[in-house]
């Protein structure tokens, strides 16, 4: 009999700190990664402390290991910020759905994130990049509250260097600092200001649901069809496997339905997120 | 498997039920406590309060205990060590020597609602990912059920479309007439227990379907489905925010349902021994969606009831074709402020009657 609640102990290989309050913790089982895709999640968790769902943050087409990131808030978050490189983290997943990277082949593709919501959108951009010539251009859109809170500052240097590809970085307006060369303004004003257009084209959108919500509505304008902008949504889970009963969009569990949807979906649900 | 009907004298179901007992199986039946009626063990026939209408609480816990351990852990340095309990879950609800012979656990004086209750959330725990913590116990448990006669106000089974006689999820019905009592034995697991020894056997008289009496024509109040119909078009209907401005959100109405099963994991011991746990959470709750960013999906006491109700009488029905509630009452007679869902779902439907009009 399977105990659909067992983690496996997967191991601290590195622990970057992002900012003040985030870190990236990159893990291995039994030396490497696990099978999963970009869009998926987990649950993570520090033994004696409690379970958390993160996203994927990390291209799965890169074997040596995966990563999630989180900001240290509750309890469970505490206990895996008190962790160091060599401990376990409990682990179970794969769970949900996952970005549909066939449906994106040969177009250009806008990444956007805002705040931690950048995690997930990490993880499909990473893996569109390490198989960069499938793809057409590729623009990264990512905001953060100030520049304090910007995560991923050696990735997005990665991002920066492969061809085709623009990195655009905003912070909200009062959260620059006097030498910030970045944008600011929130993400969906830098957004209708970019040369991005809907057609042959996929968005790609993760973060506070009410930019989720504003960035749906600055897509359609620039002529996204609902079908190509796809999103990743994050609420409040427990099992993650369909049981404990709280993710749910109306009839839509995001644990086993999601949590990728497009925004055809996303129209779809009752005004429940 | 095709049912059998029995009769069987009152001396004699006495005499049954104290056979089980006295095989070292656990038998739970309503019991009073201080003035109030649980499901609870009882060591003698006597024990067993079969006079009321139902329990105060329904025999959820012995399907999805209040508190159940998922796994227990050691942790010395980078060190951790997990011991898996699934395969020492038993009827007992995973203590590893519960000293049953049997495993069995029975209930005996179950009502039809609370009957019905175990395979509506059976469905939920085998979508895809099969828990066994709930899959052993539900095997375990063997459910004689006494129909009602008369339901109570409070009372809705034959509008949630169960009945007062219904057998749905009993593995034995009894009714009250003859000698003492009729049997219906609709499941294997029923038959094993008349059969468990051949004095119990002895006590039950086998008779033909015809000589078993015939349901009542229960008749439906309202139509349920058109509450779901209303549920389906009315997400954001101010019905759900005034309705519910007197609700408190103490969440009595999911802790004393049959069939709501959300639950919360947490860990719980010391940084170097402890277990993690699942225990029952509520909709009722802020917490039970609130987001690490502040941000909550559901805001008011009316965004939970409504969850509540859609849970109940669309979303479960979407996925499983039936509905999430066996019309027990519990949650009205329960509810400090006396909101009655019998009342909310006949009103439901009946705005859905009259808007198609």
């Amino acid at each position: 009999m399977e105990n659909i609640y067992l983690p496996k102990l997967a191991v601290i290989k590195e622990i970057i700190q992002e900012t003040p309050d985030t870190k990236t913790v990159r893990l291995t089982v039994d030396g490497a990664s696990i099978d999963y895709l970009p869009g998926q999640f987990g649950e993570f968790s520090c033994i004696g402390e409690g379970e958390s769902t993160f996203g994927f943050a990390s291209s799965s087409l890169r074997k040596e290991f995966f990563e999630f990131s989180f900001r240290t808030s509750g309890r469970a978050t505490s206990g895996i910020n008190s962790l160091n490189v060599g401990d376990s983290i409990g682990f179970r997943g794969p769970y949900g759905n996952f970005f549909d990277t066939g449906k994106m082949k040969g177009k250009d593709i806008i990444f956007i994130g805002g705040g931690i919501g950048m995690a997930p959108v990490k993880s499909i951009l990473e893996y569109c990049l390490d198989e960069r010539n499938d793809y057409g251009k590729i623009t990264v859109l990512y905001g953060a509250k100030t520049v304090m809170d910007l995560m991923y500052k050696k990735a997005i240097e990665e991002w920066k260097s492969f061809a085709n590809t623009d990195v655009v970085i905003t912070v909200d307006p009062g959260g620059e600092t006097p030498d910030w060369k970045g944008r600011v303004g929130f993400v969906p004003t830098i957004l209708e200001e970019l040369p991005v257009k809907g057609n042959n084209a996929v968005a790609v959108v993760c973060g506070p649901p009410i930019m989720i919500k504003f960035v749906l509505k600055s897509l359609e304008k620039m002529g996204f069809d609902k079908e190509d902008i796809i999103t990743t949504l994050e609420n409040r889970m427990k099992c993650g496997i369909g049981k404990c009963g709280r993710c749910n969009i109306g009839s839509v569990y995001v644990c086993k339905e999601g949590p990728v949807f497009t925004a055809k979906e996303i129209e779809a649900m009752p005004n429940d997120f | 498997m095709e049912e059998k009907y029995y009769e069987i004298s009152s001396d004699n179901i006495e005499k049954f039920v104290n056979n089980l007992i006295a095989q070292d199986d656990e038998v739970i039946a309503p019991k009073d406590k201080d003035g109030d009626t649980f499901y609870d063990k009882i060591t003698d026939f006597k024990d067993a309060d079969l006079n009321i209408l139902l329990p105060k609480l329904s025999f959820k816990e012995y399907l999805l205990p209040k508190t159940e351990t998922l796994f227990e852990y050691s942790i010395s340095g980078s060190n951790i060590n997990i011991l898996d309990p699934i395969e020492n879950i038993g009827a007992d609800g995973g203590s590893v020597n519960s000293g049953k012979k049997t495993g069995k656990r029975i209930i005996f004086g179950s009502r039809p609602c609370d009957a019905g209750a175990g395979p509506i959330m059976e469905k939920v725990f085998n979508w895809d990912y099969k828990d066994e913590f709930f899959n052993e116990k539900f095997k375990n448990l063997y459910i004689i059920s006494i129909a009602c006669v008369q339901p109570d106000n409070y009372c809705f089974c034959t509008e949630a479309q169960l009945s007062p006689e219904s057998s749905y999820g009993s593995d034995i019905l009894l009714k009250k007439g003859g000698s003492g009592y009729f049997a219906k034995v609709i499941t294997e697991k029923g038959l094993e227990l008349i059969n468990s020894s051949s004095e119990n056997a002895g006590l039950f008289k086998e008779i033909s379907k015809d000589a078993f009496p015939a349901d009542k024509d229960w008749k439906a109040a309202f139509d349920i489905k058109k509450t779901q119909g209303f549920l389906d078009k009315n997400f954001t209907s101010s019905y759900f925010q005034e309705k519910f401005l007197s609700c408190i959100g103490c969440g009595i109405c999911t802790y004393t349902c049959p069939t709501c099963h959300c639950f919360d994991i947490q860990d719980e011991g010391t940084n170097e021994k402890g277990k993690r746990i699942r225990n029952w959470d509520s909709c009722q709750f802020g917490i039970f969606t609130l987001h690490t960013s502040g941000h909550n999906p559901r805001v008011t006491q009316g965004d939970r009831y409504r969850q509540r109700l859609m849970h109940k009488f669309k979303i479960y029905n979407e996925k499983f074709n039936k509905y999430l509630c066996v019309g027990c009452g519990r949650c009205s007679r329960n509810c400090p402020e006396d909101i009655d869902l019998r009342e909310i779902t006949s009103e439901l439907s009946l705005m859905e009657s009259s808007a198609g009009d």
